[in-house]
């Protein structure tokens, strides 16, 4: 958490307390959103989750003033991020959260510049490769949760960019990109 | 002489009536001129001393706000027009309203960041209150309310009673924040009057409700407007927090 600036509202004891008055929580849940995308980005966090422990996502605990945020209000912040586009909720049960600090779009396009940069284009990429290979690891792809990673390709199909040939298992599915 | 005159005026001839108003006219213009060439001889003397220091009333803010009170004194307000002589010596009418919308911006988000930055030029409060007055004739309740010793900048329409500027003045006392037997012990309040004020400064957005961990703590109530760092920085000292 070192070298990202916290914004002084982090510091400030009620800014962890879901604020009574409409209004104000309404400032207040405007903050923490931006602060949690933000957070997220500079870390590259794909995903929230409500049952995390504090050691894997510590944004929601200011030890320093010890302060920590309900589940209720944490549910809230998850809930505005997904209302607001900037998150999609992993599975039914509304407990796990992909940030999207990037829209699908712009993930697409990070997908298609990538392969291009690498010299992939018309060959057929497997998505295990996509999710973990050498050639990922230190680029933007690097880290991307399966489901960010459908999805963008989805779009990438959706504009032509990209096919994807999908197997009988998780495994066998490959992606191939078109210029 | 004036005697001598009105009784000339009064038995005299038409002839001589009307050589009087002639010199009086006449004196009238003579008086008027020497105005206006004084008026001009000021004026020069105001814009040529304005010229000469232009640089210092630009940059330091306590010469600036000497100037103004000038300016004031002798009845020139070179804030008046953005269009006029004075905007274009000092460049003063857009540093002013960029100020003011500045300060409403600040208001709007309200965020301690230094949205300035370092690099700006100086700002004294003169300055602040300045280009606050000229953004009130838009309306909006913009404006300034002093509590205890300190002003603060409204940025909406509101009407502060007498108890809840005493709270806020409590609040700017202890560093930020209070709680409700803390308020009600250092004003003398009974308990309902102090949670009649506080739900009144929740409900206007002026406290917010902290939740201290430790079960048993009473609810904290924080006023941002007092200044959040600082009320952050007084709180983790007085917990003897990192």
């Amino acid at each position: 958490m070192a070298d990202f600036p916290m914004p002084v509202f982090y510091s400030y004891p009620p800014y962890f307390t879901l604020q009574p008055v409409k209004e104000t929580q309404r400032k207040q849940r405007e903050s923490w959103k931006d602060l949690i995308l933000s957070y997220c980005c500079h870390h590259r966090i794909f995903i929230v989750s409500l049952d995390a422990a504090a050691d894997e996502f510590p944004l929601f605990e200011n030890k320093a003033i010890q302060r920590k945020l309900s589940l209720e209000a944490r549910s809230l912040l998850l809930e505005d991020l997904a209302a607001s586009g900037r998150g999609r909720w992993l599975g039914p049960d509304r407990r796990r959260l992909l940030v999207l600090w990037r829209g699908v779009g712009e993930w697409a396009d990070v997908i298609h510049a990538w392969a291009r940069g690498n010299g992939l284009e018309d060959s057929v990429v497997s998505l295990e490769e996509l999710l973990g290979g050498e050639d990922v690891r230190g680029s933007e792809l690097a880290g991307m949760p399966r489901e960010l990673l459908s999805a963008a390709l989805r779009t990438l199909e959706e504009r032509g960019k990209a096919r994807v040939f999908r197997g009988d298992a998780n495994d066998d599915t490959g992606v191939k990109f078109f210029a | 002489m004036l005697i001598g005159a009105r009784h000339l005026i009064s038995n005299g001839s038409p002839h001589l009536q009307e050589s009087f108003k002639a010199l009086g006219d006449h004196v009238n213009q003579t008086k008027l001129e020497l105005m206006r060439s004084q008026m001009a001889v000021f004026k020069e003397s105001l814009e040529q001393f304005a010229l000469k220091y232009r640089s210092d009333i630009r940059r330091d803010p306590a010469f600036r706000e000497s100037f103004h009170a000038m300016c004031v004194t002798i009845g020139v307000d070179p804030l008046a027009s953005n269009k006029g002589i004075w905007n274009r010596l000092l460049g003063f009418g857009d540093f002013y309203y960029e100020l003011g919308v500045q300060c409403v911006e600040t208001c709007l988000v309200l965020r301690s960041s230094r949205r300035r930055g370092s690099a700006a030029e100086a700002v004294s409060a003169d300055d602040v209150l300045k280009s606050l007055e000229k953004l009130s004739v838009l309306g909006g309740g913009l404006g300034v309310v002093t509590v205890g010793g300190s002003r603060y900048v409204r940025s909406q329409p509101m009407e502060l009673s007498r108890d809840a500027a005493d709270a806020l003045d409590f609040a700017q006392r202890s560093g930020g924040f209070f709680s409700a037997p803390d308020l009600s012990a250092s004003l003398g309040w009974a308990p309902a009057r102090t949670e009649f004020t506080l739900q009144q400064l929740l409900r206007d957005g002026l406290t917010w409700l902290d939740l201290p961990p430790d079960a048993g703590a009473p609810c904290l109530y924080w006023v941002p407007a007092v200044g959040m760092e600082q009320a952050a920085a007084a709180y983790a000292a007085a917990h003897r927090l990192a």
